[in-house]
């Protein structure tokens, strides 16, 4: 793999398109590197669910982060507003919260899609919800705990796979211990992970050869804090019958740490940036790396540039639970409003003069002012409207500037959008 | 004789009548109608679902018009706070606001003030209640409301003097909501129908209070009509009052009678009275007023209520029981509801109800929605537009066995649906019984089978007319 980056130190450009023996997942990606920009990696992941319907999520691209199954504040109906809502959802369900109807799936005839409300979708299942926080000390040498509101549940990689065949996704990140502090996990600690990691890894992958259930297959790579567990952890993965890569491990509250370093003006990612390098350099080039977290449009434009494919809405929903909405400023440039704030309470402009979705063209800022003020419902589910808009538009703009050599424009902007965030 | 008689009055219209019959009852006092309002023509009988802040709980203005919601109602008394007359002048009233396109109906703000406010006082003036806002800033409200609660005014809110430089208002301070101002407040609000202020008070109170009450809503209903300035686009309605006693609702319906109004309302239930007293009020006040306008029975919302104060004559509803027990995971059907907390429903794989068109019904199990319901914003979304739809169904079937002069048919069946086995309750008998419609006690020998192919017959005979769906 390192050998494969030493060549690609000038200009090059690769093709790589992998037919794997399960047809669900496939990813094709054309890859640009030079010495001048960074990586840039575009490509396609098709998904096909089990009734036949076929997904294409264009990368770097966006999952539809769901909560409970469903798209946090929406129902169906609202997608007809949401301008990038393909003909068939791509759903990023969590194994936390879907295992709550896990066992009830037994007497449904149709897909899990179905099941929440989305009948044409494809389901990827990954393993927690990354708006609620991960509870430390939940994993054990043979289980991993997962947390719902019936409680804990701890489960073995025969017990993971067994909620996977209720929930029959059309594809699954597999269970791994990422529960690791980035500074003060023992030495033992890091390697108890790495262990157990690996190992439910390899046994997941074995089940799944027993059992006649076929699942795309994800694989986290985890490694902590170590460079050289992160890299070696990768290079294990690689080796395996594996559709992809999760790039997580970096601890609890990780998310709230990025934050901290985006708002202190330091590197974006702070110690977690080498790490994140050091795990996509010894990942293969050509399957997908998704990354879950609810990332600024400044992160994702960073990670982006560092090689990570895929991506969730969860940002968007974070925002709208906490009563706020993203507005894009410049063609670069991007600020969040809260809008409980007084000034809006008389401002009857549409929330961005420059989206043009459902809510700005039916709304006023005053009026979403209101509906938080009265605490109802339905703020979160216009500002959500609004938020995935642009959010998906965003990811829309990053795609188009790859196709016209263009994306390095997003990289000054970025820095500076950055230190803009720093002054708010 | 009674056909005749309506279809004269429709004859008879004029430009100031705003209200058309198209069919009334041979054997009740149902009638279906359109009312023509400033915004949008609704079809009568009615259900107006509560909203109560500026938007309806969960559900959007489209979503609302594609389960054929046709008006909706509003709440004066928290309009006038959050976000205020002035803001929604400003904004060119709270259909603009909202972004809602059909009819809307404003309440006068004095039910709120007596069933959420303690320490109010009523006078000839008005009524005076102390500001639930600890400041009087508005933007303040979302971590305003336990401040609320706390009446001793030392708490104020973060951020205050507003920033328009306005004056905080003492947090003690007493306000006081008068005919002229509850009329100010819903003109700015822009509502298609107002209400009158009336002096509320409890449904079982008696005594001299209930006369008081009565005879100041009538004099209030002059100040309204004084201070009204948008008669030409909102409709005034009066209320009738005089709380169970039938000599003062006799004497309410005359006092408000000395004025002609598009439409009137019936007041002072729904608040815990006896349901016999319930419909016997009903029934005498539809009895009272002119048939060529519509009646609106304030609070009501239950299915069963709703089918009887059809049958006794009343032609508009409102109530927050299916929006509200929607949130809480109740589905509402025609033998029920259903708890969808309940364990029963974790693997029950059919919908809501089968027959049912909305959204909910057409994606989602009973099982799903029982692993999220009360949980997630979406779950309450959900049911709320269940619950809506079935209240609007509801109405529509009644709109149509009217239509097809078939309404007993309908009632008949529907309490069966409701009831089953089990006995229908004496005051809904009694009630039907009243106005013509007798429900056997031997329906078991009617099975549902024989009045769907006796409404068939009915249906043939009807020579093409637009079938109703049962």
């Amino acid at each position: 793999m390192r050998y494969l980056f030493a060549l690609r130190s000038r200009m090059t450009e690769v093709r790589q398109k992998t037919d794997f023996l399960r047809k669900e997942m496939e990813f094709s990606v054309n890859e640009v590197s030079s010495s001048e920009f960074p990586v840039i990696r575009r490509g396609v992941l098709k998904l096909r669910g089990q009734s036949g319907q076929e997904c294409q999520v264009e990368t770097p691209g966006c999952f539809f982060h769901t909560h409970f199954g469903s798209i946090p504040h929406l129902t169906p109906d609202d997608l007809q507003y949401v301008k990038d809502s393909l003909s068939c959802i791509p759903l990023n369900m969590t194994l936390s919260t879907a295992s709550v109807f896990a066992d009830a799936l037994a007497g449904y005839e149709k897909s899990v899609g179905a099941f929440v409300g989305y009948p044409s979708s494809v389901v990827y299942m990954s393993l927690h919800d990354p708006l609620v926080p991960l509870k430390p000390a939940m994993n054990e040498k043979a289980t991993i705990g997962i947390w719902n509101r019936t409680g804990k549940k701890k489960l073995t990689p025969e017990q993971f796979m067994d909620m996977q065949d209720k929930l029959k996704p059309d594809s699954v990140q597999i269970m791994c211990d990422m529960d690791t502090e980035m500074e003060g996990s023992s030495n033992q600690r890091l390697t108890k992970s790495y262990d157990s990691s690996l190992r439910w890894l390899d046994r997941c992958l074995e089940l799944m050869k027993d059992r006649s259930s076929h699942y795309p297959v994800l694989a986290t790579v985890g490694g902590g804090s170590d460079p050289w567990r992160r890299k070696n952890f990768c290079l294990e993965a690689a080796n395996r019958k594996v559709d992809g890569f999760v790039i997580d491990g970096f601890g609890s509250g990780w998310i709230a740490k990025w934050k901290e370093w985006e708002v202190t003006g330091s590197s974006l990612f702070g110690p977690h940036e080498a790490l994140i390098r050091e795990s996509i350099r010894s990942l293969p080039k050509d399957k997908p790396r998704f990354i879950h977290a609810p990332l600024s449009p400044t992160a994702v434009v960073q990670l982006v540039r560092m090689g990570v494919d895929v991506f969730d809405t969860s940002y968007p929903a974070a925002l709208a639970d906490r009563g706020q909405a993203l507005i894009r400023t410049g063609d670069f440039c991007f600020e969040v409003w809260t809008m409980s704030e007084k000034g809006y309470f008389d401002d009857l402009t549409s929330l961005s003069t420059r989206c043009g979705c459902y809510t700005c063209e039916k709304y006023t800022r005053a009026y979403i002012h209101h509906l938080i003020a009265c605490e109802e419902i339905n703020a979160g589910v216009l500002l959500m409207i609004h938020n995935l808009n642009e959010y998906l538009k965003f990811f829309r703009d990053i795609r188009k500037s790859m196709d016209e050599g263009k994306f390095h424009l997003w990289m000054p902007q970025a820095e500076a959008g950055r230190q803009q965030a720093d002054r708010d | 004789m009674r056909r005749a008689g309506l279809s004269l009055a429709s004859n008879a219209m004029t430009s100031a009548d705003k209200f058309t019959i198209i069919e009334g009852c041979s054997v009740s006092k149902a009638r279906t109608g359109l009312l023509q309002l400033s915004h949008y023509v609704i079809e009568t009988p009615m259900f107006m679902p509560v909203g109560t802040k500026g938007c309806m709980k969960g559900v959007l203005p489209e979503q609302l018009e594609e389960l054929d919601v046709q008006i909706i109602l509003g709440n004066t008394y928290h309009l006038g706070l959050k976000p205020g007359p002035e803001l929604l002048r400003k904004a060119g009233g709270l259909h603009k606001f909202m972004n809602w396109k059909r009819g809307m109906l404003t309440d006068s703000g004095g039910f709120q003030m007596v069933s959420l406010l303690k320490l109010t006082e009523i006078t000839e003036e008005g009524v005076q209640f102390e500001s639930p806002y600890s400041s009087s800033n508005p933007s303040t409200a979302s971590k305003g409301r336990k401040k609320w609660k706390s009446s001793t005014g030392t708490e104020k809110a973060p951020g205050s003097p507003r920033a328009d430089g306005e004056a905080v208002v003492p947090s003690k301070d007493l306000m006081m909501l008068t005919p002229e101002k509850s009329m100010e407040i819903q003109n700015a609000i822009g509502a298609d129908i107002m209400m009158q202020l009336d002096d509320v008070v409890s449904s079982t109170t008696t005594g001299p209070r209930v006369e008081e009450a009565m005879d100041r809503s009538i004099r209030w209903l002059k100040r309204c009509g004084k201070a009204h300035s948008r008669a030409d686009e909102q409709f005034l309605f009066p209320i009738v009052q005089g709380g169970l006693n039938m000599t003062l609702r006799e004497r309410s319906v005359s006092g408000i009678l000395e004025d002609e109004y598009t439409g009137y309302a019936i007041g002072g239930l729904s608040g815990g009275e006896a349901k016999n007293d319930f419909w016997k009020v009903v029934d005498a006040s539809t009895t009272l007023l002119p048939k060529s306008k519509p009646r609106y029975v304030m609070g009501v919302g239950y299915a069963e209520d709703l089918v009887v104060c059809c049958a006794l004559g009343a032609d508009m509803f409102d109530c927050v029981f299916p929006t509200r027990t929607a949130r809480f995971g109740c589905a509402l059907v025609d033998a029920g509801q259903l708890n969808l907390r309940l364990k029963q429903y974790a693997s029950d794989h059919t919908p809501i109800d089968p027959t049912c068109k909305c959204l909910t019904c057409q994606r989602y199990t009973r099982s799903y929605l029982h692993h999220i319901v009360t949980d997630i914003p979406t779950a309450a979304r959900l049911m709320s537009i269940h619950n809506i739809a079935y209240q609007m169904n509801l109405m529509r079937r009644i709109r149509n066995s009217l239509r097809v002069n078939r309404f007993p048919e309908f009632v008949t069946q529907f309490m069966q649906n409701r009831y089953g086995d089990k006995e229908i309750p004496s005051w809904i008998t009694d009630a039907l019984t009243s106005v013509g419609i007798v429900l056997t006690r031997d329906t078991q020998a009617v099975s549902s089978d024989s009045i769907d192919s006796q409404s068939d017959r009915k249906k043939r005979s009807a020579d093409g007319e637009e079938t109703g769906e049962q």
